[in-house]
């Protein structure tokens, strides 16, 4: 057998299932990755934690197991981002203003995966209450990538891309704005998906930009993608935005032949400020559609080019408001020092929050002031509006988009610190499917000559994440193995 | 782009303080965003209404029904300060208090 | 000098739902601090707000009661501003597809009845409650019971022409919310709240002057609200003659109502005062009011007091001052309905029962009607008692302060202590014969024309009597008696 380390969520749950390896094992074969990549002179630095109870959970689960009491997910180890609670853990959101907050309360997906049995074995780092596409704006220091330790795993959920791909986890839930679960997935050569807005609730995980967060799972199967699902979902009566979906039995997935597949693919990524080598992927993996009897045509969807302005006005504008109640007077960070109210306000804020948030925070409440709101704000509202309706009617004569997930490949650590636009610009290819609500699954293509992997995007219209992943299982089995 | 009015308001609005050095970044990097925002210029939106998210039926809300919250114990495991029952705050809240109800 | 005063009310009532606005925690003044807070009305990260089905149909109720449009559609926005009682940072409320939409209220003062119209009502929900210590230890203390329970907050168009006007709007408003069941409206607990603007209209020179607004907060009674606006009257007019400032130079102050100096202050106003950046909430979904859902609220709608009253007035022949009296809540209202329900007698008698000796046991004990220990119907069984002769007024008083204080059915009280009415004409006469004997004096008295003095007479004999002899035929008997002397 190989490495257990080298399974996939999905042979793992063979493996427990068929009583071939204990879930202590599991868990130890984990965290012994997790302790020998510490010991690296550049560690991958993806996890904040690694949980000193998971053993014991493991143990707990073992004995289930033996009872015969095993549920659908029993033993299997998890790496959850750090934004999304767990009860009884410290959720920091990679903030200073959140160093020291234990979570009183579970996400309602947390807490569905572990009443089926899923261990969560860490925390994982990420930009800042996940404003960044490098995990690099973490107080923990940034994340590196396994393929590369000098580049970027990407961001946001960069900790979670970066156990994954490096062999410290199965499996990740990470969550994303615009992008940052497929982005460091793409990043790191693993499987990213980004689920329709309201798949998965979003009580308990930290907000960002409510209208856009989703959890995100990476792994490096589509299979382990649908096992989470199908335990995942569900109407939350704490979320209102969470949709009645019912994913039972979807799990092993049954492979679909993208066979009569009619595939759009907007020439606006195809074209200028997109990697030539990325390109060249997105051709090929065109070209394996024709192959197996799908038609791809290129199409014009021009305002794909606006969805990053679009996307950082709503993104930041729901930000600072939600983070308003990091304010210092009930929990997270508080400089004692302060001398009035206000001042407590601002020097608790000014140091628990770091640079790319105070942007972020800065420009949202900038396009929500009264000068400035009907030019920024509710333009970029309206805009959405068209957007969806120009997504819409791409579906009423495709199946399937395709896009590349980053417009460039992992770049080195510090490359565009100092200067946010060019750091926005990443998201050119992702954002928009966050603004248009609907799934996206971020495919490892491969990479390039020098090593660096590359990401596709099947993008579809809202709730066909089953069907993303079943088309992706047929590639995943065809070629994605071969790799 | 941004004046230092602007720039001043809106930091109060968002609570924030930074260095001279950094408003400085901030004016460009942020005037440089503001600049690429104005693409959305080129859409006519005059009779596009916001996006809002799909509609629910009242009938579809939550039903009135009370469950328990939380316990002192769960509000210590995150609170900075708690004791006796309250969120306690130093002595300049109630500056501020004063301050509010003065000219 | 000529000039109108001009005033716009908001009113914020507390809705009397089972659970706060968005999240599942028990929604009622008071107990232990902080002892119902949960993730969402703490303000916690990853926390959801939920919206309460409950708040939707008691703002249509109430939307209704006052003759306003419900929208096929409405939404929730956030109104951001940062304090410590606020603990998301933002107050979930409704910017511009507010629940309910122009309705009015017909109120009646010395001047006669006139429309305040209502431009809106919308809800909201309540931030908590900032108590600071008093022994020196320089603290603050945060208790976020009350947040997120849910406020309608009633805006009404700038109609209201005088203090008594304002008064009787608000008052009005508060008798509709109470009837509605929407609110207890209990100023004192804050479950209504009204904050006013105010300014004059001046004519000079054949032009018209706008005073500066100012937004009248802290009034915690009808009596503040009352003295708050006939201050600023005054002080508006003042500072006319003074300084001549005009709404134009100055726009819109805020200024606070201190009961104790009885004078209004000008409150710290910021800058960022009108910046709250409303946008629509993202973590709630616009609701759709299905048409049938507002008819049926409509249709289920309970008599207002205005339409009480007339009722009471007109088909049950009560005096204005009576229908006014028993309208003025709606338990003590029901309580006399309850006691009047298949009574074939003259309602006014069980009116005027309730209205005197009921509630001068109830303000007595200072309790609500609701909790009044004797029930409606028991009241109408003591009356039936005098209406069919059993019992004497006088006797009925005695029995009604057993029940208060022993409880009981009136019936089982007057058989049990023998206080059954004499009508038995013999031992009538008897008594009087009695007391013509003992009274000699009186008897001559009447024979000498003076006719007070069988009224003297009278006395003794229901004296005599116990208060069980009935009166009328005592007296009948008595004037036969000495007539005949």
């Amino acid at each position: 057998m190989a490495n257990i380390t080298d399974l996939s969520l999905s042979q793992i749950k063979k493996e427990l299932d068929g009583n071939k390896l204990s879930g202590k094992e599991v868990v130890l074969a984990f965290k012994q990755a997790y302790e020998a990549d510490q010991a690296h002179k550049t560690p991958l630095n993806g996890y904040i934690e690694f949980f000193d109870d998971a053993e014991k959970l493991a143990e707990a689960s073992d004995a289930r197991r033996k009872n015969n009491e095993a549920r659908g997910l029993e033993g299997l180890p998890l790496a959850i981002k750090d934004n999304i609670l767990i009860q009884g853990k410290i959720a920091t959101c990679g903030s200073s203003i959140l160093k020291d907050f234990r979570a009183p309360y579970s996400s309602t997906v947390v807490e569905r995966l572990k009443n089926q049995g899923i261990i969560p074995v860490g925390r994982t780092n990420m930009d800042e209450f996940g404003m960044g596409s490098s995990c690099e704006y973490s107080i923990y220091g940034p994340t590196r990538n396994p393929m590369d330790r000098n580049k970027t795993p990407g961001g946001s959920s960069g900790g979670s891309a970066s156990v994954v791909a490096g062999k410290q986890a199965p499996a990740a839930l990470g969550t994303e704005t615009g992008g940052s679960v497929r982005l460091p997935a793409a990043f790191c050569g693993i499987y990213g998906l980004k689920p329709s807005y309201g798949t998965l609730s979003r009580y308990g995980v930290v907000a960002y930009g409510s209208s856009l967060d989703q959890i995100g799972i990476l792994s490096r199967d589509p299979d382990d993608m649908a096992l989470l699902l199908e335990h995942g979902v569900g109407t939350d009566p704490h979320d209102e935005t969470s949709a009645a979906l019912d994913f039972s039995g979807v799990y092993p997935l049954k492979p679909k032949n993208p066979k009569g597949l009619k595939i759009a693919l907007p020439e606006e990524f195809m074209g200028e400020g997109i990697d030539e080598v990325i390109k060249n992927k997105v051709t090929a993996f065109a070209s394996w559609f024709e192959k197996q009897g799908a038609t791809v045509e290129s199409i014009k969807l021009p305002i794909l080019k606006s969805t990053v302005a679009i996307y950082y006005i709503i993104a930041p504008a729901e930000a600072s408001s939600n983070l308003t109640r990091y304010d210092g007077i009930r929990y997270g960070f508080r400089d004692e020092k302060a001398s009035s109210l206000e001042d407590l306000y601002i020097k608790s804020r000014s140091q628990g929050f770091g640079d790319e948030v105070k942007r972020r925070i800065f420009i949202g409440n900038y396009v929500l002031s009264s000068g400035y709101y009907d030019a920024y704000y509710k333009k970029a509202m309206q805009v959405r509006s068209i957007l969806k309706q120009e997504i819409a009617k791409v579906y009423e004569n495709y199946d399937l988009i395709l896009s590349p997930t980053s417009p460039c490949l992992p770049f080195n650590l510090g490359a565009k610190l100092d200067d946010p636009l060019a750091m926005y610009l990443t998201d050119i290819c992702t954002t928009f499917v966050n603004l248009a609500q609907i799934p996206s699954l971020s495919v490892p293509c491969g990479t390039s000559e020098e090593g660096l992997p590359i990401g596709i995007q099947l993008i579809g219209k809202q709730f066909s994440e089953i069907n993303l992943l079943s088309i992706a299982k047929t590639w995943h089995q065809e070629e994605g193995l071969k790799q | 782009m941004i004046d230092d009015k602007t720039l001043e308001m809106v930091l109060y609005l968002s609570r924030l303080e930074v260095s001279d050095q950094q408003k400085l970044n901030f004016k460009n990097q942020i005037g440089d965003i503001l600049n690429y925002f104005d693409l959305l210029k080129n859409y006519d939106t005059s009779d596009v209404n916001p996006d809002l998210g799909t509609e629910v039926s009242e009938q579809d809300l939550r039903p009135d029904q009370i469950q328990k919250g939380f316990s002192d114990d769960d509000v210590k495991s995150f609170a900075i300060h708690f004791e006796e029952g309250h969120f306690q705050v130093p002595r300049i809240l109630e500056d501020f208090l004063d301050n509010r109800e003065e000219e | 000098m000529k000039y109108d005063v001009i005033i716009g009310c908001e009113v914020h009532v507390q809705l009397l739902t089972n659970t706060k606005a968005f999240c599942s925690c028990e929604n009622r003044f008071g107990g232990k601090p902080n002892s119902r807070i949960c993730p969402v009305c703490s303000g916690l990260p990853g926390a959801l707000p939920v919206t309460n089905q409950s708040i939707i149909e008691y703002a249509i109720r109430a939307g209704l009661a006052i003759h306003c449009r419900i929208p096929e559609i409405t939404k929730f926005d956030r109104k951001n501003y940062i304090y410590p009682d606020l603990p998301k940072g933002y107050q979930i409320s409704q910017f511009d597809m507010p629940i309910c939409e122009h309705g009015y209220l017909d109120v009646t003062t010395s001047q006669g009845t006139k429309r305040i119209r209502i431009l809106r009502a919308h809800l909201e929900e309540d931030a908590g409650k900032n108590t600071h210590s008093e022994d020196g230890s320089g603290l603050s203390f945060v208790d976020l019971n009350r947040c997120g329970t849910p406020l309608l907050e009633i805006v009404s168009e700038p109609d209201i022409r005088s203090p008594e006007e304002a008064v009787a709007y608000v008052q009005g408003l508060k008798e509709i919310m109470e009837f509605t069941g929407v609110s207890d409206c209990n100023m004192e607990e804050g479950s209504l709240r009204c904050d006013a603007n105010i300014n004059l209209w001046i004519y000079e020179d054949d032009r018209k002057y706008a005073t500066p607004i100012v937004e009248l907060k802290n009034m915690n009674s009808f009596k503040s609200i009352r003295s708050a606006l006939d201050y600023e009257v005054i002080r508006q007019k003042e500072e006319w003659e003074e300084k001549h400032i005009t709404l134009d130079q100055k726009g819109k102050l805020t200024r606070g109502w201190h009961d104790k100096s009885g004078t209004t202050v000008l409150q710290r106003h910021k800058e960022e005062a009108a910046e709250y950046r409303y946008f629509p909430e993202p973590d709630l979904r616009p609701i759709k009011i299905p048409k049938e859902l507002i008819e049926s609220i409509g249709r289920n709608l309970p008599e207002l007091p205005e339409q009480k009253r007339k009722r009471y007035r007109e088909t049950l022949g009560l005096s204005v001052e009576n229908a006014e009296k028993l309208t003025s809540s709606p338990e003590l209202a029901s309580y006399f309905e309850k006691a009047i329900d298949g009574y074939g007698g003259d309602v006014k008698k069980i009116a005027n029962w309730i209205l005197t000796e009921v509630m001068a046991v109830v303000n007595d004990k200072k309790i609500n009607i609701k909790d009044f220990a004797i029930e409606a119907t028991k009241v109408q069984a003591l009356i039936k008692l005098l209406d069919n002769d059993v019992i004497s007024g006088k006797i009925a008083k005695t029995v009604f302060t057993e029940m208060v204080e022993k409880g009981g059915d009136p019936d089982q009280i007057v058989k049990n202590s023998g206080l059954v009415q004499v009508t038995d004409q013999g031992e009538i006469e008897n008594v009087i014969d009695q007391v013509l004997k003992d009274n000699p004096k009186s008897v001559e008295d009447y024979k000498a024309g003076k006719a007070q003095a069988q009224g003297f007479l009278m006395g003794q004999v229901m004296k005599l009597s116990k208060g069980k002899a009935n009166p009328k035929m005592a007296s009948q008997l008595l004037k036969q008696k000495l007539d005949a002397l």
